[in-house]
C-alpha cells in the first residue's frame, strides 16, 4: 500500500521534529534568561518569534503522531450448504471461493464450502454530516446562548 | 519609520525579501511533498519488480535472476500505441484489433518465460506483469514531471503534481491479489454470477469464446444465461464474443450486467445502484459492441453497479464490497421476477476480472 509507505516516509521525520522542538524551547529559555538579565525589549520579540516556530513545530508532531493505519486481516468465510453455519477464519495459503472443505460440523448433511475470501477491517469512516468550519460553529454557539 | 528615507527604503527591501523567502519557502514545501510520494512510489515500484522476479522464478526454467530480470523488464516497459483518431470511422475494431495482439503475443511471451506455469498461473503472471507495467509507467511519468518542475524550479508545476499525487497513489495498490489469486473488488461481477450458478446449478456448459464461460440455468422459470470470464485466473474475458454467440443462436429478451462502478467521493462502498445500459469499464471496446449487439436485436440493457473506489476495485476484495456481492445475488433474482416475463430468455453478464473465482 503506498499510502502506508507514504505515512512511514512521514513518520521518520518524527525525531528530527522532536530535536528542532528541544531545540527551540532551550533557545527560548536561554532567550528568556537574557531578557530577565538585561531587560532589553529585543529579547522578548525574539522569544516570540521562536515561540511561533515551537508552535508549528509542535503541530507538524502532532500531525505525524495522528496518524495511524488501521490493522488489516484477510479472511474466508466458511459456509454450509445445507444449514445456516457460518465461520469467518484466517485465510490460509491454496484457500479459493468455493472451495470444499468437507463435512459440515452443525448438521452434518450438509458440506462446508468457501463462500468468500475479503479483507476485514482498514476501511475508511465516512462523515455523515459536513461540519460547519470551527469560526460558524463558534458563531453559532454563541447565537443560541 | 520617522519620516526618515533609508528607514521606509529598508522596510520596503525587508518586504521584498520575506515575499521572495516565502515564496520559495512555498516550492520548497511542495517540493518535499512531492518526494516522499515518489520515494513511496518508487519502493512500491521496486517492491512490485521483486515480487514479479520471485513469482516467474517459480515456474521459469532458467534460474538465474539477472537473465529473468532482463527478460522482466522487456515484458514491463512494453507500450500500447491506440489507432489514430483523426478519421474515427471504425476506430473501435482498430483498438480491439491491437488489443487483442497485444494479449495474444504477451501471454506468448510469459509462457515462454514461465514454462511450468499452467493455464490459470499464465493468466495471473500476465496480471502481475500489467500491474508491474502500470506502476512502472506512472512512476515514470511522475519521475518526469517532478524533474521538470525542480529543474526550471516552477511552482505551478509542482502544485499541479501535488494536486494530482493522493489520486495517482491510488494506483498503486493492486499486487497482493494478484500474486496470491486472491478475488479483488472488481471481481464483483463475475462472483456474483458465479455464486448465481452455484445456486441453480447449470443445465449446460459452453466455452466457445477464448477464456468465457457461459453456463445454461433456469431462475423462477426464466432460461438464463450466465456469462463471465473463465475462472480463476486472472482474466476478464470476452464477454462480446460470447454474447455474440448467444444471439447467434437464441432469442434473447432482456440482458443484465454486473459491474463494479466508482464511487464517489462521500459515498459508501459497496453501494449497490441500478440503471440502464452496459455496466463495463475499460478501454470502451467491449462495451460498444455489446450496445451495437442490443441495439441489433432490440434487446432492453439492465444494469447494476456495485461501487467502489479505484483502489478497492484493484486490490483484495473487502468485507463491504464482499457483503454488496451476496445482496446482488438476490437484488438480481428480483430483477429477474419484476422486469421479465416467465418462460423468456435472458443473459446475465458479470464482468470484471475473475481472478481466485472459478
Amino acid at each position: 500500500m503506498s499510502e502506508d509507505i507514504v505515512y512511514s516516509i512521514k513518520k521518520r521525520w518524527l525525531p528530527v521534529y522532536i530535536i528542532l522542538l528541544v531545540a527551540t524551547i532551550v533557545l527560548m529559555l536561554g532567550l528568556g534568561y537574557l531578557y530577565l538579565k538585561s531587560g532589553s525589549t529585543d529579547y522578548l520579540s525574539s522569544i516570540l518569534l521562536v515561540a511561533l516556530f515551537a508552535a508549528y513545530i509542535a503541530w507538524s508532531i502532532s500531525k505525524v503522531i495522528r496518524i495511524k493505519i488501521a490493522p488489516r486481516k484477510l479472511v474466508s468465510l466458511v459456509k454450509c450448504t445445507h444449514c445456516d453455519y457460518s465461520e469467518e477464519r484466517n485465510y490460509e495459503k491454496g484457500d479459493y471461493v468455493f472451495k470444499n472443505l468437507g463435512q459440515c460440523p452443525k448438521c452434518s448433511k450438509g458440506r462446508l464450502y468457501i463462500s468468500g475470501i475479503y479483507l476485514k477491517g482498514g476501511e475508511e469512516k465516512i462523515k455523515e454530516k459536513i461540519q460547519p468550519l470551527p469560526l460558524l460553529r463558534i458563531f453559532s454557539s454563541i447565537k443560541h446562548l | 519609520m520617522n519620516g526618515n528615507p533609508s528607514d521606509l527604503i529598508m522596510t520596503i527591501l525587508i518586504l521584498m525579501v520575506f515575499t521572495y523567502l516565502s515564496r520559495e519557502l512555498e516550492i520548497m514545501r511542495a517540493i518535499s511533498e512531492a518526494e516522499n510520494y515518489l520515494v513511496a512510489f518508487k519502493r512500491s515500484r521496486d517492491r512490485a519488480f521483486e515480487i514479479l522476479v520471485k513469482q516467474f522464478q517459480n515456474y521459469a526454467d532458467s534460474k538465474e535472476e539477472h537473465v529473468l530480470k532482463a527478460k522482466l523488464q522487456k515484458l514491463i516497459e512494453i507500450t500500447y500505441i491506440l489507432p489514430v483518431d483523426l478519421d474515427p470511422f471504425g476506430i473501435v475494431k482498430k483498438i480491439k484489433h491491437i488489443v487483442k495482439t497485444a494479449e495474444r503475443e504477451i501471454e506468448r511471451d510469459v509462457s515462454s518465460i514461465a514454462k511450468n506455469a499452467s493455464k490459470t498461473d499464465i493468466q495471473n503472471l500476465i496480471n502481475l506483469v500489467e500491474a508491474v507495467r502500470a506502476l512502472n509507467f506512472l512512476y515514470k511519468i511522475i519521475n518526469h514531471y517532478y524533474l521538470i518542475a525542480r529543474k526550471f524550479k516552477s511552482l505551478w508545476l509542482i502544485l499541479q503534481l501535488n494536486a494530482q499525487l493522493p489520486f495517482i497513489s491510488e494506483e498503486f495498490k493492486a499486487l497482493e491479489a494478484f500474486k496470491n489469486g486472491i478475488p479483488i473488488g472488481d471481481t464483483a461481477g463475475p462472483l456474483v454470477v458465479a455464486k448465481l450458478l452455484r445456486k441453480y446449478k447449470d443445465v449446460r456448459h459452453y466455452e466457445p469464446v477464448k477464456d468465457s464461460e457461459i453456463d445454461e440455468t433456469i431462475i423462477n422459470g426464466r432460461r438464463v444465461f450466465l456469462v463471465k470470464a473463465k475462472g480463476p485466473g486472472a482474466t476478464v474475458g470476452h464477454l462480446d464474443d460470447a454474447l455474440r454467440w448467444i444471439l447467434e443462436r437464441e432469442k434473447i429478451s432482456f440482458i443484465i450486467s454486473i459491474d463494479a462502478a466508482l464511487k464517489l467521493e462521500g459515498e459508501e462502498t459497496g453501494i449497490i445502484s441500478h440503471g440502464f445500459g452496459v455496466a463495463m469499464g475499460g478501454i470502451g471496446v467491449e462495451r460498444f459492441e455489446i450496445e451495437e449487439l442490443a441495439t441489433r436485436y432490440n434487446i432492453p440493457l439492465y444494469a447494476v453497479l456495485i461501487k467502489m473506489s479505484e483502489a478497492e476495485a484493484s486490490s483484495v476484495m473487502n468485507e463491504k464490497i464482499f457483503k454488496a456481492v451476496e445482496e446482488t445475488v438476490q437484488i438480481i433474482e428480483e430483477v429477474i421476477n419484476e422486469r421479465t416475463l416467465p418462460s423468456s430468455n435472458i443473459v446475465i453478464l458479470g464482468v470484471g476480472n475473475t481472478i481466485g473465482v472459478p
